[in-house]
């Protein structure tokens, strides 16, 4: 990687305090495997989706931590790194078909939602720049619509939940949110449960198994047909 | 921590070519192609068509199928284990059924098989990396299902056919199209939070090659939103999970006639353990990250196509592997994100390609190979692409169109990964277009199997204990997949293997567990020369840098 | 602007719904802040506690953006806890300077708090810029067989540096009563702490402070409590006292006493038809 790239700037950057020159513009990803890093863990989807690749680093004369994703993220000279490849959190077990979509429900299965104090520490550390905070504050006052919207992209990287100094698992929690609200509180489709009754009852039955059988030519001849819809 | 490079200058002017044709563009159809026409823009621009890029399989089941060189070599490989120095006598794990892979058709498989009544201790998942690592995460426009009442089964049917060029397993597709709606039932009522309008109607969109608006999406997170809700079921069911341990080589009886199990790999401790189900599916995926013809790729760390090299030495069949599905529109700038998917929900929202000159080239809503061969040309055929600072060549997708025909914020609020990933670096999608080149994304072909999952041998007979879902698989979708229809398949796939395998395994027991099918597999490489130093499965791709890896030694002893 | 906190959001729905009615019908539009958090209830009196002062100088910080635009720097609470912790927490950084330094420093995503946000409650507003002939004038039920005791709690009245009232003796409820048409009946127990943070140790102890606050309000004459706090409003109604009288908001009997039904649950409905039938 970055190898065809001649006469390319190069910069200093520092893994885990150890000090490697990789060429400018790659991400903390490319860069940590150009200096000979093969990754297992810290590492998932290369596309910011999956949420493996937690990063915190700081810069020279600097004193924030930053967080990304090292595959979003673009190395810097004097870029002090570590990867955090897992955050320690069980995952509460739980039945949503027995669970009512209330903000009390959530706060009994992650109490600890009621020690936020709106320090906002996970809304900083957002590598998806969701308002983290807001989110849990929505939770807390019961309105799972607003707490299901802010959270729905979340990938899960845990770096909120490294930072809240009220232990809050946020990203358990906010699965928990989205699924009460796609469960209880958007309404159902109607057209699709009413295809689903169709299909069971046979109607499209004969019509499958006739299409099923056809030649390439017949085939060709209902696909070019087809009328499209705008 | 600002990182943002936005655009170099002479890209802006170029930019401005995109802004001033933008307006009458609006207004603009580019016509469809006629089917001879696709066929001559695919022959002489798909990479897929490229003779060289192939060659004939030259053992196995499926000799004579002409597969990409990089699929060659991995199935023409030597195991990575020696089957004389694996100890099968000592059992580490033992469930019901044994899943191998992490994915969307794992996920759904494991919850299907515990619907059937398989009790949660007794299903088995073990996969290469985390848990949900795996290409459905990583899906953004939606899953299809002809649920609205102006479409219908059979509508999605002759549309999948035609966009596979007729090459489908029209049993397969028969079964996909009439489990759709119900699978879609299935996700809303575990909470998938699907884009509905306020009645709860699902907001569908267009997708290439659809002839419906048959798309539900959740924004441009669908396969992030199906994923983590399997997922949650999953945990919360108490399905056992074994995550950092790949199965390296699969376990047969003594005759090889019935999948007995696997061999699996920790890769942190390096040991091996020896799993034995009484049924196994096979869930790992398609082969992104082996970079046919050096295409960048969408896809996840693990695709490495690791299940199709490992079914292949037991005796199953392939299909549909000479095909490749080249994504029309991966990134092409900046150079940190090149190669990552850009939804073609975008083109179903009204974005355009145009080249250089900002002129449309074709309808953006071909079929995918189409449209990538379409962009092929238009950059190295015509030479009408843009060439960014490293030497790439990509066409402009419009995105600021989106934002005038369906108002301001939809960008930010429909597909917000595509906003992130591009505001990131500095390029505002809602104000600029983006650049883009096709890139890796799809296995269309891979193991056949029949409609009850069951992975088929040469002769077209089931494997006795052995099914396969998801994207390993060929047929569903022939010679080319349309949008929205992987996700369909890992969920109506897996729950069709889990449901079989559930089935199969309340009549069966444990098999005897050997490698013997392993050892006939090589005495096949050694009769055809196959080299020694080609191991297979992959695993993991190799990035390290050239220079490491020159001077790389192991000192440790194991 | 109006700061609702969590309990309006959520047990206290009613709560909030008349009170924005009643304030409606009396011209004062109450805006609910854009964007808001936990007051960060109770108010911390350990000297260090910064950390427990954020959560209401970021509401603060939030009602000096919205009042920019509004040109309006009151902040209106309605839960008498929200009021407390706010006016408190915006008491000791006007106050301490260091501290509201400090505050800003750690909250370097946010704008800087100026300190110039005024928090009132509701009952201030209804009293000091609508002023009780006005509500006079809404009245348009006849109110006078309905007796209530306003009971005040502790939030509102201490400590006396952020008491809406004269903390020992406050009549601004009492005065709203009255203006209402209704009967104020004051009671000794009335600035009593209705023992709510006992429920951490023994909810007996609650549940016995409750039942001892009713039976005084019975003693001197009342049938119905009136109250502003959730707080207060939940320990009363579940005392366990067989036949207690009911508490509900004030907000409710503003609501009732203005012909405003159509806001109010059905079971403070019954709560007023019963008591009518009775008498």
């Amino acid at each position: 990687m970055g190898e065809h790239v001649k006469n390319v700037k190069m910069v200093k950057i520092y893994i885990m305090g150890k000090e490697y020159e990789v060429p400018e513009g790659l991400t903390i990803m490319k860069a940590m495997e150009y200096a000979g890093y093969r990754f297992i863990r810290g590492i998932g989807c290369r596309g910011g989706f999956c949420g493996a690749c937690s990063t915190i680093y700081r810069m020279k004369n600097d004193y924030r931590l930053y967080t990304g994703l090292a595959c979003q993220t673009t190395v810097q000279d004097g870029m002090y790194l570590v990867q955090i490849p897992f955050t320690p959190a069980e995952k509460p077990k739980y039945n949503v078909d027995e669970l009512k979509p209330t903000g009390t429900t959530i706060l009994s299965i992650f109490p600890e939602i009621a020690r936020c104090v709106a320090c906002n520490a996970c809304t900083k550390a957002c590598p998806q720049n969701l308002q983290v905070m807001d989110a849990i504050q929505a939770i807390k006052r019961g309105d799972l619509a607003k707490a299901a919207e802010l959270c729905f992209d979340c990938i899960s990287c845990g770096l909120c939940t490294i930072r809240c100094p009220a232990e809050i698992i946020h990203y358990h929690a906010f699965q928990l949110v989205r699924r009460l609200y796609g469960k209880y509180i958007a309404k159902k489709a109607k057209h699709l449960e009413e295809r689903v009754k169709e299909i069971l009852q046979g109607k499209y039955d004969e019509e499958l198994e006739k299409l099923a059988k056809m030649t390439i030519d017949e085939w060709k001849k209902l696909y070019e047909e087809r009328d499209i819809e705008k | 921590m600002s990182q943002k490079v936005g655009y170099p200058d002479y890209m802006k002017e170029l930019i401005k070519k995109v802004e001033e044709t933008r307006e009458r563009r609006l207004e603009e159809t580019f016509r469809r192609l006629k089917p001879e026409e696709k066929e001559e823009l695919l022959r002489k621009w798909h990479p897929d068509y490229r003779p060289e890029g192939k060659r004939p399989l030259k053992i196995g089941p499926s000799r004579g199928l002409k597969v990409p060189h990089e699929v060659a070599d991995l199935i023409e490989a030597y195991p990575l284990i020696n089957p004389d120095e694996i100890d099968l006598s000592k059992v580490d794990y033992e469930a019901d059924i044994l899943i191998i892979g992490g994915g969307g058709a794992a996920a759904s498989a494991a919850l299907w098989a515990n619907n059937s009544g398989i009790p949660a201790e007794n299903i088995l998942i073990a996969t290469k990396l985390r848990f949900g690592d795996a290409n459905t995460k990583m899906a953004q426009g939606g899953i299809q299902a002809a649920d609205r009442p102006e479409d219908s089964p059979t509508r999605h049917f002759i549309d999948i056919m035609g966009g596979g060029h007729f090459a489908n397993d029209p049993e397969l597709v028969k079964a996909l199209v009439r489990d759709a709606p119900f699978i879609i039932k299935w996700l809303e009522d575990m909470g998938v939070m699907f884009d509905k309008d306020e009645e709860g109607n699902m907001m569908e969109l267009s997708g290439g090659g659809t002839s419906r608006r048959r798309l539900h999406a959740c924004k441009d997170y669908t396969g992030l939103e199906i994923m983590r809700v399997l997922m949650d079921e999953v945990w919360n069911r108490g399905i056992r999970i074994l995550e950092f341990s790949p199965a390296v080589e699969l376990l047969t009886d003594e005759n090889g006639e019935r999948v007995t199990g696997a061999v699996l790999w920790n890769l942190e401790t390096k040991e091996y353990y020896i799993a034995r189900g009484k049924a196994v599916i096979l869930a790992t995926g398609g082969f992104g990250r082996l970079h046919i013809q050096n295409f960048p790729t969408t896809n996840h760390y693990g695709a490495t196509m690791d299940g199709v090299v490992m079914a292949y030495r037991v005796g199953a069949k392939l299909r549909d592997l000479d095909s490749t599905q080249y994504h029309p529109t991966g990134a092409a700038y900046p150079e940190q994100i090149v190669g990552l998917l850009i939804t073609e929900k975008c083109r179903g929202l009204g974005a355009q390609l145009v080249n250089i000159d900002g002129e449309q080239f074709i309808y953006p809503l071909e079929a995918r190979d189409v449209v990538a061969s379409a962009i092929i040309r238009e950059c190295y055929g015509r030479d009408k692409g843009i060439v960014t600072p490293t030497g790439m060549r990509g066409v402009w997708l419009d995105m600021p169109m989106i934002e005038i025909i369906h108002g301001e914020g939809t960008i930010k609020r429909y597909l917000a990964a595509i906003n992130r990933m591009f505001t990131r670096f500095g390029i505002d999608p809602t104000k600029e277009p983006v650049l883009v080149f096709p890139t890796l994304h799809y296995m269309n072909g891979g193991i056949c199997i029949n409609v009850n999952a069951q992975v088929l041998n040469g002769e077209g007979n089931p494997i006795k204990g052995f099914f396969a879902a998801g994207e390993t698989t060929g047929g569903v979708h022939g010679k080319n997949r349309l949008m929205g229809n992987s996700l369909l398949e890992v969920t109506v796939y897996g729950r069709r293997a889990g449901i079989s395998a559930a089935k199969y395994v309340k009549n069966s027991e444990y098999g005897k567990i050997s490698l013997n099918h392993v050892k006939r597999y090589e005495k096949m490489l050694i009769e055809a020369g196959i080299p020694r130093k080609r191991k297979a499965p992959m695993l993991l791709p190799e990035y390290r840098g050239e220079k490491v890896l020159s001077r790389a030694i192991s000192l440790f002893p194991i | 602007m109006y700061f609702p906190g969590c309990a309006l959001k959520s047990t206290a729905e009613d709560y909030e719904k008349t009170a924005i009615a009643v304030a409606e019908k009396l011209g004062v539009e109450l805006l609910e802040l854009e964007r808001w958090n936990c007051c960060g209830v109770v108010f911390n009196v350990a000297a260090d506690a910064v950390m427990h002062h954020i959560a209401a100088v970021r509401d603060l910080i939030r009602a000096q953006e919205m009042g920019r635009k509004l040109n309006d720097n009151r902040l209106v609470t309605i839960c008498s806890m929200c009021y407390s912790t706010l006016k408190r927490v915006n008491q000791i950084v006007k106050d301490d300077p260091e501290k509201l330094r400090n505050i800003n420093e750690f909250m370097d995503e946010e704008e800087d708090y100026e300190g110039n946000i005024e928090v009132i409650h509701l009952l201030q507003v209804f009293k000091d810029l609508v002023g009780y002939d006005k509500i006079k004038e809404k009245v348009s039920r006849r109110m006078e067989k309905i007796k209530a005791a306003p009971f005040y709690g502790c939030a509102l009245l201490r400590p006396k540096e952020v008491s809406i009232d004269d903390p020992e003796d406050p009549k601004i409820m009492e005065e709203l009563i009255e203006a209402l048409g209704a009967e104020a009946v004051k009671f000794p127990y009335e600035i009593k702490c209705c023992s709510s943070y006992n429920v951490i140790y023994d909810r007996k102890i609650t549940e016995e402070t409750a039942a001892e606050i009713q039976r005084a309000a019975e003693r001197w004459g009342a049938n119905i409590i009136v109250t502003t706090c959730p707080l207060c409003h939940y320990n009363l109604n579940t005392s366990k006292r067989k036949n207690g009288i009911p508490t509900i908001y004030f907000t409710e009997l503003m609501a009732y006493a203005f012909g405003l039904e159509e806001t109010l649950s059905p079971e403070t409905l019954k709560i007023f038809n019963k008591i009518l039938e009775e008498i």
